[in-house]
């Protein structure tokens, strides 16, 4: 069993990281996949940096590379040329055991399906994530779900829970580690509107709240316009980044 | 080839390994099949061949007028043909080495009409020569007697010379045995000849009985057996034998009919374990490809349709493993066939390919494949278009596990440990059908190292505990029971107590068996007299112990008197039973040397003995004392227990082989049932196995929390398993158990302990390939087609 001191802090600590630089850069980065004339260039030449605190959207079609990007930046697939640099950490050339570290103290991971453990309740698949970092299992889950706003559901199993219950207990489960960032690729995409407005709330509060760093890939453009900054994917490439300096709230997206 | 057929030839690809596993357990169970039952079919055609071929007795009377009872007998329906005979119990002479021997009576020509010889080296007697013999083969084997060779039998008139005159082989003695009670002798220390009635008739007169053979025609009433032995017992035969209670045919028959319970329990085991393993691997891809099924529902194919598609995946493996498991058996059960009537130096082997035999195999894989397969291929077939294109497996109820509700404290274990506990009702009917074959394969370990023990632990029981002697020294001439002690004294014996045996027949009602009354000292220290609880009572100066399986052949109880007709024509004495006695070997009669010299009609209370138990002296060569006794001219034979315990384990090595053989394929069994569980645990669970690695769980934790689950179904399996191991293997012990042998199962704690050790440790094995695609699980990639 890994045993881990419990972490220091919530907000405090990307605070200070923030001061430091970009929590997010990326130097050249390519990734393909095959070789000779099966290769496949999901990203060709990305150059990127994401300031602590900022909720970024990366738009693009299927295929446009932007799961990818995601991936990249969560250590799930190392790239194949450039530079990741994620709080400080150089991920490029690190092995899988620091890798999972990475992930583990950094990173949180929201997915389109929620992925959670149909046999665990809701505070126990955030728990779960809790024991890896040693923190107090019970303490520390049932305030990550009170965040969340299913504090009430702490005991019902993933089947007794709507498709956006289930999706925000996923949320407290990336961030009862208090990560530095969280990925989120397609977090409504299996979500009716009032629902996915309810997840993109709770994702906008861990974000302004606990000034943590948001990227939310989809190819909803609609989403986008909470966003602090969006990024466009086209073929790989990084084809257009614009700030947002007037973000709409949660609740007035439509799709 | 259309576009579903070119789907499932892809879908086996995909899955080669499961399929593969699958494949062989089914290969297993046909092979099984074939080879035991024709096994079986070919030992008892060798038997009936050779038994056919030299008219062997159906029914064997002893004592009484015999030439009346057989002239009686051949009047009788049903009755082809009796013959009359002498039989002698002496003693023989082989390059200066004297033995116990039995001396056949033959008529002048050497053709009786009942129980005939076959000469397998040399001729036959020859007609109006006195003073030649026939060797029984085992005889022959063990003192390198060949035809022309001069040996000398023990006469009225001292020894004579006689000439071997051929070598044969005889129904009756396929298995040597002397008696039911003596299965076991070794060759080189009691051996049968086949004699002229004239050499016999110069027997000492006491060493001789009579007895009238009967051979029934085919088609012959089915009261004809009963018939004759009314009419010989009502006419003062002593006792009388069937062929199937006949020494030989007897112990041949429990070996040949363990070959008939196999043809069946282990097939049912290893096929029961394909069909578990194919449920488990269908149920899985009929739950992963529910998407696929829906679009071809919605696109108009029918229910059928779907069902054949999956059919035909337990048809297709159940199919592939028949063909070798057939060719398979087939072979083996020639050369099992001819090892074994080797081994038993059976003259006549008899091996025939039987088509229905390969019929059957062929039919039995797809059969139980396609078996296998219709649970899951129906559920793929209701399988609603509009709820298979959502694309997603319904996640199921979730709840605490059976354990957490029956020991609540177990909640608050470490959450990736509830995951564990609480995966193996993630899909009950997987985990109940892989607990089913870990049941089943520890069943199979388990009575093969149960048998194994039983009949160590009863052989050490037979040797050790029950038989306390070194060896059984036979005199040339009686001697009074008094003088034993010092007839036998010198450096080399540290004890020697007279023994008595008197040949007979137990009587109670109706009910009759032919055993030895054994005479010993009260307060014997040369035999162990252990009653079925396990607890040691003493020998009664009056009445008898008997063996346990008198109880139920008899229907005796303590208390009860019974009859005791000593030797061919003597008269009843009565007795009462004092106990009943748990010996593996043989069911004997005991009693006080004055009992038995009482029954046996001796007079005076010294009686003269023909035999003796000694103990050798510590430290002394057990061999070398046999020969020292063996030099003197007045004991005739020496019988060494550890020769007998040697003989026993000698004849058990093939079925220690076969046990051997028979560990190593439950091993086989549990791996494949664990490893087809485990790969469809982890495919159904990759994307969120996935998730945990992505939110930073190690591939240590990861591999640990699959490895939980997986060892708690093992465990799971393993407490029936021990269980129905444990009724199977005692009923199947129970099976062989008569009054030849007693088979009570004896199964060592040791053995309950390293079978569920080999169980975990083939579980962990076979979790590996699982394990390792855990530790590769791509994340981008399950990331990124999960995506949209």
């Amino acid at each position: 069993m890994t045993t881990r001191a419990p972490r220091q802090g919530g907000a405090g600590a990307t605070d200070a990281s923030r001061a430091q630089g970009p929590v997010i850069r990326l130097e050249g980065v390519e990734k393909t996949y095959g070789s000779g004339e099966v290769a496949v260039h999901a990203l060709k030449d990305v150059d990127l940096q994401v300031a602590g605190g900022q909720f970024v959207v990366i738009l693009g079609p299927s295929g446009s590379g932007k799961t990818t990007l995601m991936n990249v930046i969560g250590g799930m697939e190392p790239p194949t040329a450039g530079r990741v640099i994620v709080a400080g950490r150089e991920l490029t050339g690190l092995d899988d055991a620091a890798l999972t570290d990475y992930r583990r103290t950094e990173v949180g991971f929201v997915f389109q399906f929620f992925n959670l453990v149909p046999t665990l309740t809701a505070l126990e698949n955030v728990a779960l994530v809790a024991e890896l970092v040693g923190r107090n299992p019970e303490e520390s889950s049932l305030a990550a779900l009170t965040a969340v706003g299913l504090a009430d559901r702490a005991s019902h199993f993933p089947s007794a829970m709507s498709g956006g219950e289930q999706q925000r207990v996923a949320i407290a489960r990336a961030l009862v580690k208090e990560p530095h960032i969280l990925l989120c690729d397609e977090p409504t995409g299996s979500l009716d509107l009032p629902t996915g407005r309810q997840v993109l709330t709770a994702l906008h509060r861990t974000s302004r709240q606990a000034r943590r760093t948001v990227v939310l890939v989809t190819h909803n453009s609609a989403i986008a316009r909470m966003a602090d900054r969006v990024l466009h994917m086209g073929s790989g490439r990084l084809l257009d980044d614009r700030a947002q300096p007037r973000p709409i709230a949660p609740e007035e997206v439509v799709w | 080839m259309s576009m579903l057929g070119r789907a499932q030839r892809r879908d086996l690809r995909a899955r080669w390994a499961q399929f593969v596993a699958i494949w062989a357990t089914i290969v297993l169970g046909v092979a099984l099949f074939g080879a035991s039952f024709d096994a079986f079919q070919n030992l008892t055609a060798s038997y009936h061949g050779m038994y056919n071929t030299l008219a062997f007795a159906d029914l064997t009377v002893t004592g009484g007028p015999v030439d009346e009872i057989a002239a009686e007998g051949a009047k009788m329906p049903g009755v082809a043909a009796s013959a009359t005979r002498s039989v002698g119990d002496g003693l023989v002479r082989i390059a200066g080495r004297a033995q116990l021997g039995r001396l056949v009576g033959m008529p002048d020509n050497g053709d009786p009409a009942v129980n005939k010889v076959m000469v397998l080296r040399g001729h036959n007697l020859t007609p109006g020569v006195s003073d030649e013999v026939l060797v029984e083969q085992h005889l022959a084997g063990a003192r390198g007697v060949e035809p022309g060779d001069t040996i000398e039998v023990l006469t009225s008139a001292g020894w004579k010379s006689v000439t071997v005159a051929g070598i044969v082989a005889s129904p009756e003695y396929l298995w040597p045995a002397r008696s039911r009670q003596e299965l076991l002798v070794p060759f080189d220390e009691w051996g049968v000849l086949f004699a002229p009635e004239a050499l016999i008739t110069t027997m000492p007169a006491d060493m001789v009985h009579q007895e009238a053979m009967f051979r029934l025609a085919d088609g012959a009433p089915s009261s004809t057996l009963d018939d004759l032995k009314s009419m010989a017992i009502n006419a003062g035969a002593s006792s009388t034998l069937t062929r199937d209670e006949q020494p030989s045919e007897s112990a041949l028959q429990e070996d040949v009919n363990g070959f008939g319970e196999m043809s069946i329990m282990f097939p049912v085991l290893f096929l029961l374990a394909g069909a578990l393993a194919t449920s488990v691997l269908l149920g899985r891809m009929v739950a992963s490809q529910r998407g696929q099924i829906g679009v071809l529902r919605a696109n108009g194919v029918e229910r059928r349709t779907i069902m054949r598609h999956y059919l035909f995946f337990g048809a297709a493996v159940g199919t592939a493993g028949s063909i070798p498991g057939a060719i398979l058996g087939a072979v083996s059960a020639d050369a099992i066939s001819r090892v074994y009537t080797a081994t038993i130096s059976v003259p006549v082997t008899v091996v025939e390919f039987r088509p229905l035999t390969v019929l059957i195999g062929l039919l039995m894989g797809p059969l139980v494949g396609a078996a296998a397969a219709y649970l899951p291929a129906r559920r793929a077939s209701r399988i609603s278009p509009a709820e298979a294109m959502r694309g997603q497996v319904p996640i199921g109820r979730g709840g605490p596990s059976l354990a957490e509700r029956l020991v609540p404290p177990l909640r608050h274990l470490p959450t990736r440990w509830l995951v564990s506990l609480r995966g193996l009702s993630r899909s009950p009917r997987r985990s109940l059908s892989t607990i089913a074959g870990i049941a089943l394969a520890t069943t199979l370990v388990l009575v093969s190292w149960g048998m194994m023990d039983t009949i160590q632990i009863l052989l050490d029981r037979q040797f050790l505990q029950v038989q306390r002697q070194d060896a059984t020294v036979y005199f040339t001439n009686p001697v009074p029971a008094s003088q034993v002690e010092d007839t036998l004294s010198g450096p080399d014996i540290a004890a020697a107590e007279p023994q008595l045996q008197v040949s007979g027949a137990i009587v109670n009602g109706d009910k009759r068996y032919a055993t030895t009354l054994v005479g010993l000292e009260p307060g014997t220290t040369m035999h162990g007299f252990i009653q079925p609880d396990g607890t040691e009572i003493a020998l009664p100066r009056d009445g008898i112990l008997v063996g346990s399986a008198l109880r139920n052949l008899l229907g005796l109880s303590v208390g009860d008197t019974v009859h005791f007709y000593a030797g061919a024509d003597g008269q009843p004495a009565t007795l009462t039973v004092k106990g009943f006695l748990d010996e593996p070997l043989g069911t004997f009669a005991y009693a006080s040397l004055d009992t038995a010299a009482s029954v046996a009609g001796a007079s005076g209370s010294d009686p003269m003995v023909e035999s003796a138990l000694v103990r050798y002296a510590a430290g002394s060569d057990p061999h070398a004392v046999a020969d020292g006794l063996l030099a003197r001219p007045d004991i005739a034979a020496v019988l060494g227990s550890r020769t007998l315990y040697d003989l026993a384990r000698q004849y058990m090595a093939l079925f220690y082989a076969m046990i051997g053989i028979m560990l190593l394929l439950g091993g086989v069994m549990a791996f494949a049932l664990i490893f087809n569980t485990m790969t469809a645990n982890i495919a159904e669970r990759s994307t969120e196995l996935a998730a945990l690695r992505t939110l930073g769980m190690s591939r240590g934790t990861l591999s640990r929390l699959v490895t939980g689950e997986n060892m708690l179904l093992t465990l799971a399996g393993l407490v029936p398993g021990l269980t129905l191991g444990y009724l199977v293997a005692a009923a199947f012990m129970a099976s062989f158990s008569s009054d030849l042998f007693v088979f009570d199962l004896r199964v060592r704690v040791t053995t309950f302990l390293f079978t569920a050790l080999g169980i975990i440790v083939v579980g962990v094995i076979s979790q590996w390939p699982a394990l390792r695609a855990v530790g590769r699980l791509d994340l981008g990639r399950i990331i990124r087609e999960r995506s949209t």
